[in-house]
């Protein structure tokens, strides 16, 4: 006889599971060292965190933060390119991180009986990076490259041209890259941007891994004690960007096989009181498989491939997007769904299935974010840089369970409204101007650009 | 040595469980022993296909609901296909490991397979190939090149397939397939995680134990009665920005006493920015923007590869000769003592790596008991490769890396 059950099992009990202690020491030059003990693998990483970023990018050197992050793993003052990536590949090592928007990370992970060589290491091209010529020349050479292959692609046109859409010329809409940027880049310029991102006094340094927390601690408060304060350091002072109009922009590309279907709407910055509620609900309309976009756009009607929403909330400013890929034929189908099940999150409030199921998601894959020591690292830094209080990861089950229907549906009509959305569509020219009175039935103003336009913004 | 338990059930279905309760999770891995090398001419696409259908619902188990389930406890769940296998892994909080059990067992015994389902999945997979092939930079070059390094159809063609026979598939033919390849003798399962291996085997019986074991199965022959027909190809890529080029040399397939020399010729040639590669062709020359390759070891035929995407302007060629220099000086000298010990410090420290993630482990822990019938594999493999000497790898490069035995496909921006 089967022993088949024809119902699903209901399980058992969660073992319980808490955010591993951090062990930390705020040093008289306003440098944070911390530690955090993880006894499951023998490894660790060591990182630099710096709360300054691309922000302060001049526009006519868009890439400079790109550049810099590559430049840097050319090796410091002391040592030599070639010796650099020979140590970190004897130690078997990884190294990791970049210059970001709004913070910047050198990390050096591996064996965790190797940790002060990481040390080492990272403080090496954190602090006094080489910035050699050759190397210079060399990166801009192969990120003028990437960049000329990147903008080729309609995927990356359209995150572009919806970053554009939802910031305009705030900080956070800039390209990466740009083409002319790249090329007046020089030496001078690494060495300014590093010396506006880089001050220990207003950084952390963070060690991950199989390491007695209080013990290092120790040690690096020794080590760091005695750094001095850069003082040059630009601090993030960016103002909130305007909201985006309600529009979408048309990028025709003749080469172009598929149709990308961007959607942006305005946000929060992550210290915002109702960013735990809008995780919820980016939950419910495209935060997994499971979501309201994926069963819509794939389940239902095999439209597109991948079909999700995402949260991204920076310091000064957050954004929800989503972006789809269909064939050309299916365009209008899919952006009327895409649209229909924005505008469903108001008209259809979620259902306590719906809210039930998105909250045991996000709480039930906290561990999981935090089961290794680069997802602890970056839990933990993520924190501090945002500001956030200490037991903030602690306490984020809680919180989202606190989210309730109410929430949810003021949530939803806050943020989640189709007139405040902007949207990014790339594709072959006549299947977009095919597009055009659809778009216009829903109230968006349609307009056309082209990656010349973006590319101009350097000059 | 770690401690797995290792179980065959009658049915055939093998199960190997290690406990780890350093994390409150579990990985499940349910591998079958079915990827693109069973399929042919009019079948291309079907084992990836297959791992589409299998997300469509079973008799206890509606669509969309498996992956609804699993996501409803913060797992996460997906499949992948290739040549030799297709894997279904999930994780989940560890008290729930029963339900992704059901779940797989649910579909093992009763996927439905309806016009319906099989509509569905036609479109989303091929949404996924207009992605993936048709509006991706040398989406069509990766096809291109697996079928001009084979000589066979079996490895010859990409796992995606073509347009075609995905656009023609019908259901008679794909249930067929689930009926030939979706059972348990062939198939491994593999459960990682905060569990009680006991607890853990009773429900893995109680679930799976009765499903049928089916007739006989196919026997696959892949011996390729002339392997690698040297030539040199260009093509051109609308979607591409920037030139590339592939280059692929035979090699040796899994079990073979030389697979961990290769293990070791992937490192020492492509991993880090000090191997020989990383340091030649980009940091040096600049006559690569990116660089990826290494070993790709299958059960039958299996390759040595190069992909390197190129600056504006520079020929393929060039890049192919600085890789033949490389290969050629494998040929000519031993490694020194000191990079060989570099390389095993790589590969030390990038097993530990693989562990982090749960899932990664339920994967490597079915693929060992697979590919080498051996749950212990990767206990063994760190000792094994740090066997290999200088020797064994100038004798491996002189025998394998012919110039003129070598798939060349160069690749040209439109």
């Amino acid at each position: 006889m089967s022993r088949f059950p024809t119902t699903a099992p209901l399980g058992t009990v969660p073992a319980p599971w808490r955010f591993p202690r951090m062990a930390s020491q705020d040093l008289a030059n306003g440098l944070r060292v911390a530690a955090i003990h993880v006894p499951t693998l023998p490894l660790v990483q060591a990182r630099w965190v710096f709360g300054s970023g691309r922000v302060h990018e001049g526009m006519d050197k868009l890439g400079a933060g790109l550049m810099l992050q590559r430049v840097m793993r050319h090796g410091s003052v002391d040592v030599p390119a070639a010796q650099f990536v020979d140590s970190l590949d004897r130690l078997g090592a990884r190294m990791g991180g970049g210059v970001s928007i709004d913070s910047s990370v050198v990390s050096v992970s591996g064996l965790s009986t190797h940790l002060w060589r990481f040390v080492d290491l990272a403080t090496e091209v954190a602090l006094r990076p080489g910035l050699p010529d050759i190397a210079v020349a060399a990166e801009r050479f192969k990120a003028q490259a990437v960049h000329r292959h990147e903008w080729s692609k309609v995927d990356t046109m359209a995150e572009l041209w919806l970053a554009r859409a939802l910031y305009g010329d705030h900080p956070y809409g800039r390209p990466r890259t740009t083409a002319s940027g790249l090329s007046r880049i020089g030496r001078d310029d690494l060495a300014e941007m590093h010396a506006s991102i880089v001050d220990p006094s207003r950084g952390m340094f963070l060690v991950v891994g199989k390491v007695d927390a209080d013990a290092v601690v120790q040690r690096l408060a020794q080590r760091f004690d005695s750094i001095a304060a850069g003082g040059r350091v630009a601090v993030n002072s960016v103002s909130e960007p305007k909201s985006p109009a309600h529009s979408v922009k048309l990028i025709p590309e003749p080469t172009a096989e598929s149709c990308v279907i961007g959607l942006g709407l305005p946000a929060v910055s992550r210290d915002h009181p109702e960013h735990t509620a809008l995780r919820v609900v980016n939950q419910i309309f495209g935060g997994s498989a499971s979501s309201r976009l994926f069963r819509e756009l794939r389940d239902k009607r095999g439209l597109s491939y991948g079909a999700y929403s995402t949260l991204d909330c920076g310091r000064s400013a957050g954004d929800i997007t989503a972006s789809i890929s269909v064939s050309p034929e299916s365009a209008i189908e899919a952006f009327d769904v895409l649209y229909d099940t924005l505008g469903s999150l108001c008209s259809v409030p979620a259902t306590d299935d719906e809210l039930s199921h998105a909250k045991r998601f996000l709480v039930g894959s906290f561990p999981q974010r935090a089961s290794g020591v680069a997802g602890l690292a970056s839990l933990a830094t993520a924190a501090w840089l945002h500001g956030l209080s200490d037991d903030v990861w602690s306490t984020t089950a809680a919180r989202i369970e606190a989210v309730d229907g109410a929430t949810v549906r003021a949530t939803a009509a806050s943020w989640f409204k189709p007139d405040s959305s902007t949207w990014v569509m790339v594709g072959p020219p006549h299947t977009l101007s095919a597009m055009e009175s659809t778009l216009e039935t829903k109230g968006l103003t349609v307009s056309y650009g082209a990656m010349s336009e973006l590319e101009a913004i350097s000059d | 040595m770690v401690d797995i338990q290792q179980s065959t059930l009658t049915n055939g279905l093998r199960v190997a469980i290690q406990a780890d309760p350093s994390v409150p999770l579990v990985g499940v891995s349910l591998t079958y022993d079915v990827g693109s090398r069973v399929e042919s001419p009019a079948t291309s696409g079907f084992a990836h296909l297959f791992e589409h259908l299998m997300f469509q619902g079973s008799a206890h188990v509606e669509t969309g609901e498996l992956v609804r389930q699993i996501q409803g406890w913060g797992g996460t769940v997906n499949g992948s296909t290739n040549t030799e296998r297709t894997t279904y892994y999930h994780s989940l909080p560890a008290h729930q490991f029963e339900l992704g059990l059901w779940l797989e067992a649910d579909r093992m015994r009763s996927l439905a397979i309806t016009p319906a389902t099989l509509e569905n999945q036609r479109a989303t997979v091929l949404a996924e190939y207009r992605e993936r092939v048709e509006q991706s930079p040398y989406g069509r070059a990766h096809g291109r090149i697996s079928e001009i390094s084979y000589s066979e159809f079996a490895y010859g063609h990409p796992v995606i397939g073509s347009r075609e026979t995905l656009e023609t598939a019908d259901i008679t033919a794909v249930e067929r397939f689930y009926k030939t390849w979706y059972r348990p003798d062939n198939a491994v399962l593999s459960i990682v995680g905060d569990v009680d291996p006991e607890a853990v085997l009773d429900t893995v019986y109680g679930f799976f134990a009765d499903i049928s074991r089916g007739g006989d199965r196919p026997v696959l022959q892949f011996a390729e009665s002339q392997r690698m027909l040297p030539v040199c190809e260009r093509m051109s890529d609308a979607q591409a920005g920037l030139p590339a080029v592939f280059a692929n040399h035979p090699s040796v397939p899994y079990g073979d006493p030389d697979f961990y020399v290769y293990e070791v010729l992937e490192t020492l040639l492509f991993r880090g920015a000090s191997s020989r590669l990383q340091r030649r062709l980009v940091a040096e020359t600049r006559s690569a923007i990116s660089l990826k390759g290494g070993y790709e070891a299958h059960r039958g035929p299996s390759l040595f590869s190069l992909f390197a995407v190129l600056p504006e302007g520079r020929e393929p060629a060039t890049v192919v000769e600085a890789y033949s220099a490389e290969l050629e000086r494998l040929t000519q000298e031993c490694v020194s003592s000191d990079e060989l010990e570099k390389v095993h410090n790589q590969l030390r420290a990038n097993r530990v790596f693989g562990r982090v993630e749960i899932i990664n482990r339920a994967n490597t822990l079915a693929r060992a008991v697979m590919y080498h019938n051996d749950a212990h594999f990767e206990d063994r493999y760190l000792e094994r490769v740090l066997r290999v000497t200088p020797e064994d790898i100038l004798r491996v490069a002189r025998r394998d890396f012919d110039p003129n035995a070598r798939v060349v496909l160069e690749v040209m921006p439109r």
